[in-house]
């Protein structure tokens, strides 16, 4: 039946739209082929009463910088090397926040007295995590 | 023209083909705070995301009513009303009494280290005013452990009575409570996957991630702060809560103080760094981690391989780690 539709030349043209729909998967999905797993961003999002999450401050990775967020009890001091990033100082009571460098997407540190959450966006890969405890 | 027809039915098929290989939508993330701490509910399903919203803001306002009442925190609580009366016979509210249950069970399997009457103990040690600088008088805890038994707690159906000096404190407890609530709340609305975090300590997940993948939760090290040690994969309904010795803690004299207390003996748990429970229940899971941290290391491994369909993980105080029997399976170790 297919005999009478398609013509041995057309078979041609199949193979070309078969590589034309393969670029523009690669061309239109990002994170299809490779930059799953890998930050994107990090983001600072504020949990205060009427803030609801508002991002307070976001980087674009990669990037080398540090910065300071304003919280409840003070803020937050983070610095972002290549595509990590971590709270390095902190102005809470306790200091729980401060930690070692983020590098997977979905990984975060909270800092509750703040009311601050410093986060790690992007395409998650096989590996990443969707929250961690402690 | 018919050959047309077919390349663009071809090439449009190939194409929406590569848009469905890509990642579904990101789940919608609601985080709030509440019960003095950091909620973060993520969810997908077949609703828009604004409807997904506004079902989130209601499952966080539900995580807080809940949590709010069985706190002693919260001076206009359930719980602060019977500790003022102890002795007075008192209806308890479903909520209340579902969670003494729980806690009145993981008493009696821990035979008392974690103990739902530990409130003149906790008032004692004040780890959630001010940081303490020292423990309290060794003749102080003896007299507060006469104040706390939980086999003194009479609990028939919503009826319940404690003797006069006792006080019920649930705070190990009532955010597992509300993150079980919230996950049920949220299967109730046809909500497909959820991951309800339930302060830093506690998560429980409904379904599955948006790609029908599992939802992968990392543990962070409790000595290594940011530092994933390993990861767990969790099934529907499964859940998981740690309890350590490095968030709410003092040092006096080189030794550490954590704030989870032994209830037979007055003074915190040090035996361990963290422990996790692995779970069905995230009620059950927290006031379990909360047990076995109190406990002696040995009675605690026999306890949890007492448990059907319970795991755990184990950091001793020494740093060495410890799995119960079904968990190797279950934790993909990072380090």
């Amino acid at each position: 039946m297919i005999r009478h539709f398609v013509r041995p030349g057309d078979f041609v043209a199949i193979i070309l739209v078969l590589l034309v729909a393969a670029g523009l998967s690669f061309l239109l999905i990002p994170g299809l082929f490779g930059a799953a797993g890998q930050p994107t961003e990090v983001v600072v999002r504020s949990l205060r009463a009427g803030a609801a999450g508002e991002v307070v401050k976001s980087v674009l990775l990669p990037d080398d910088t540090e910065f300071f967020v304003a919280g409840e009890t003070g803020g937050l001091y983070v610095e972002v090397e290549g595509y990590q990033a971590r709270v390095f100082d902190a102005d809470c009571p306790r200091r729980l926040c401060i930690g070692g460098w983020m590098d997977s997407v979905g990984e975060r540190s909270i800092c509750a007295p703040n009311q601050l959450v410093v986060e790690l966006k992007g395409e998650p890969g096989e590996r990443d995590f969707d929250d961690t405890i402690r | 023209m018919l050959r047309a027809v077919l390349m663009i039915a071809l090439l449009g098929s190939l194409f929406w083909s590569g848009c469905d290989l890509s990642s579904p939508d990101p789940p919608v993330v609601k985080d709030a705070f509440l019960l003095g701490t950091v909620v973060t509910i993520r969810a997908h399903g077949d609703q828009p995301d604004d409807e997904l919203r506004e079902i989130l803001e209601d499952t966080m306002t539900l995580m807080d009513e809940v949590g709010s009442q069985l706190s002693v925190y919260e001076p206009t609580s359930e719980i602060n009303a019977i500790n003022r009366e102890p002795d007075q016979t008192t209806t308890v509210s479903d909520d209340l009494r579902y969670c003494l249950e729980i806690g009145l069970r993981i008493a009696e399997k821990s035979e008392g280290a974690y103990d739902p009457t530990v409130g003149p103990l906790v008032d004692l040690w004040r780890f959630y005013d001010d940081e303490p600088e020292s423990p309290p008088d060794y003749r102080d805890i003896q007299e507060r452990l006469d104040q706390v038994d939980y086999r003194r707690v009479d609990l028939q159906n919503n009826t319940l009575q404690l003797e006069a000096g006792m006080a019920l404190d649930i705070e190990a407890i009532n955010k597992g409570y509300a993150a079980d609530q919230a996950r049920d709340y949220l299967r109730q609305q046809g909500v497909s996957g959820a991951l309800v975090s339930a302060g830093v300590s506690s998560v429980a997940a409904l379904g599955t991630a948006p790609e029908g993948r599992l939802w992968r939760v990392g543990l962070e090290h409790p000595r290594r702060a940011g530092e994933v040690y390993a990861a767990i994969n969790l099934e529907d309904g499964e859940c998981l809560s740690t309890s350590g010795d490095y968030q709410r803690y003092f040092e006096h004299e080189g030794t550490r103080y954590p704030h989870i207390l032994d209830a037979r003996t007055g003074w915190p748990g040090q035996s361990f760094q963290a422990v996790t429970v692995l779970a069905d229940n995230s009620t059950f899971a927290d006031a379990l981690s909360t047990a076995l941290f109190a406990m002696k290391p040995e009675a605690a491994f026999e306890l949890v391989e007492q448990l059907e369909d319970v795991e755990a993980v184990f950091i001793l105080a020494t740093g060495e780690r410890t799995l119960s029997s079904g968990m190797e399976e279950r934790l993909e170790i990072l380090e």
